[in-house]
């Protein structure tokens, strides 16, 4: 009984863990700021790339997040060659810190 | 909030007829009807992927063709519809656990409040749910563009046909919501586990001759509802950031815990049969190795419920074994053949790995390994359980503990042949996932704890004047495999705490 006690302790522990992890106010602030973030791009896709576009969104660490955000208004290609744009995320002042940089391919 | 609107008007209501035909009046239902309701959201989402139409169209016909049968069996079956289940909830333990396993399943939402998207939970199922909300030639074209390859577009549909309707209601100015989805329908799925720990212990509870529930009884209630909280607790905990980050590994997990407490703890009846089902269906539709483990589940409750040595024409036993795996698993199989037909498929297995398979063997078990730290206390506690608690355990109707850790083991067989033989780099690979893929093992693991806890406090508060649970059938059915009256009517409640 103590060590079954024990064992869903230590699991509740961790969880209690990760709501300090996520409650702290810095990290809220943090994570409003990335989410704000990536809606922020989201947006800039649909205005900046006309609707259709085949794109190309191979940037390293944002490859996958530009393909993601293109979805349902730019078409994602596998190369340059087929690509009409090319999609970077930069840093900048457009969206928290980071700026999306389209590009003719 | 829009999420949580969502779960309980978009997934909820449609959901309810068919938790509550599933079953009856338990707690299990405020957990069971937001499951079922994206469980039809995921057929929907497979019919709009290999027919036509959009989400929220196919998402109505489904509910109102799942709704209508519900309510034309029910009209048709008349008073044997209304048989008796073998737990009898009164309302105020119903509302008490309900309470109680949703406090403990809400506690950990509280991690929401930082909008948290992990990488899957972008790169995989944002973008799938995305899909999914463009409608069939979206969705088809996205999951088939190989530019996209890196989302695993083979994944089942469960979670982003939910977050999709969240969009289709709300609209796509908060891509957070879908994360926030995934979670509520984790802490659904860790409700149906929680409220099956109670369920365990209202079959088990004594009852005095006079037919009112000893004080006893009633510790050992509250001390199951406490349990099936901290379940729910400790469940989020070993899903870690990844539970409230988007990702589905611990969604799947829970479903599929719940379908072993349902369909191999609890005794057979033809309600936890339903339950059981249900939460396997979901698992199917949610992660691939949902269905993997789904069909694991299926295949020992098929056999638990039409035992090898039962007597009877053995090619009609096995048809209905069959039968037992095969209709809950439709769902899901139907899905995987879907994304065969259409060509579409992952990375894990696209060449053959370099590595040699003893050094990826030695790294997965040790992998594996340092992720299961609750395995020697489960099974320490197992041993001893199994000692001195045997007696309370069988009294109760109550599966044998082998039938849960068959599932787990079996699990933890098939992960490790698919690490073994996969063809990402080990390292890498068992680095970026063997902390979730164990998800299943330690949360059922948790599980088994939890109910040998369970059992335990109700042996030690037990008084000497109960009567025998069962009359004479352990698993609390007769010879046909039906509840036993015996067991199907006695209320094991009271009607108020």
């Amino acid at each position: 009984m103590v060590a079954a006690i024990a064992a869903l302790g230590v699991g509740a522990h961790r969880d209690k863990l990760v709501i300090d992890m996520f409650t702290k106010p810095q990290a809220v602030h943090q994570q409003t700021t990335n989410v704000a973030a990536e809606q922020c791009l989201y947006q800039a896709i649909r205005s900046e790339v006309p609707k259709g576009a085949p794109v190309y969104t191979q940037d390293g660490y944002y490859t996958q997040r530009l393909a993601e955000l293109s979805t349902l208004w730019a078409v994602p290609v596998p190369t340059l060659a087929q690509a009409r744009y090319q999609l970077a995320v930069i840093p900048g002042g457009q969206c928290y810190g980071l700026a999306l940089k389209v590009s003719r391919a | 909030m829009n999420a949580l609107i969502t779960l309980i008007v978009v997934l909820g209501v449609p959901g309810v007829l068919p938790a509550l035909a599933v079953a009856r009046r338990s707690p299990v239902v405020v957990f069971l009807a937001p499951l079922a309701g994206a469980l039809m959201a995921a057929v929907a989402a497979t019919i709009e992927l290999g027919i036509a139409g959009s989400l929220l169209a196919d998402y109505v016909i489904v509910a109102v063709l799942v709704n209508a049968a519900v309510i034309a069996w029910w009209l048709r079956s008349g008073s044997s519809a209304q048989s008796p289940a073998p737990w009898r909830w009164g309302w105020g333990w119903l509302i008490i656990t309900a309470a109680g396993v949703l406090g403990g399943a809400a506690i950990p939402l509280a991690a929401l409040r930082a909008p948290f998207i992990g990488w899957d939970g972008n790169s995989i199922w944002l973008m799938h749910a995305l899909m999914a909300y463009g409608g069939h030639h979206a969705y088809l074209a996205g999951l088939q563009n190989v530019a996209d390859r890196f989302d695993n577009p083979d994944y089942p549909p469960l979670i982003p046909a939910a977050i999709a309707l969240t969009f289709r209601l709300f609209g796509v100015g908060n891509l957070h919501l879908g994360a926030v989805m995934t979670s509520l329908l984790t802490a659904c799925g860790l409700g149906v586990v929680g409220t099956g720990l109670a369920t365990a212990v209202s079959r088990a509870g004594t009852v005095s001759r006079a037919g009112t529930v000893s004080r006893a009884s009633t510790v050992a209630r509250v001390a199951a509802i406490a349990a099936g909280g901290a379940l729910c607790v400790a469940g989020f905990g070993v899903g870690w950031s990844y539970a409230v980050g988007g990702y589905v590994d611990l969604m799947w997990t829970a479903a599929a815990v719940g379908a072993v407490v349902w369909g191999l703890v609890l005794p057979p009846s033809r309600q936890a049969l339903g339950v059981a089902w249900t939460c396997a269906a979901v698992a199917s539709l949610s992660k691939n190795e949902g269905l993997t483990t789904a069909l694991i589940m299926l295949a020992l409750i098929s056999l638990r419920y039409r035992p090898l040595t039962m007597p009877g024409p053995q090619l009609r036993r096995w048809a209905e074994r069959v039968l037992l795996v095969l209709v809950p698993a439709l769902p899901g199989l139907a899905w995987a053949g879907l994304i065969h037909l259409l060509g579409i498929h992952d990375n894990f297995f696209a060449s053959p790995s370099t590595e040699s398979m003893t050094m990826r063997a030695e790294a997965t078990a040790a992998g594996m390994a340092g992720h299961l730290p609750v395995a020697p206390v489960a099974i320490a506690v197992l041993v001893i359980g199994s000692v001195f608690l045997r007696g309370r355990r069988e009294r109760a109707g109550l599966g044998n503990p082998l039938w849960l850790w068959g599932t787990c083991l079996a699990y933890l067989a098939v992960l490790f042949v698919t690490y073994v033989h996969g063809s990402l780099e080990i390292h890498w690979w068992l680095m970026d996932s063997v902390n979730r893929t164990t998800d299943f093992a330690q949360v059922v693991l948790f599980a088994d704890l939890a109910l040998w806890l369970i059992i335990a406090v109700d042996e030690a508060f037990s008084r000497a004047d109960h009567e025998p649970m069962t009359s004479g059938y352990a698993d609390g059915k007769d010879t046909a495999g039906t509840p036993s009256a015996a067991a199907s009517g006695r209320d094991m409640s009271p009607t108020a705490p």
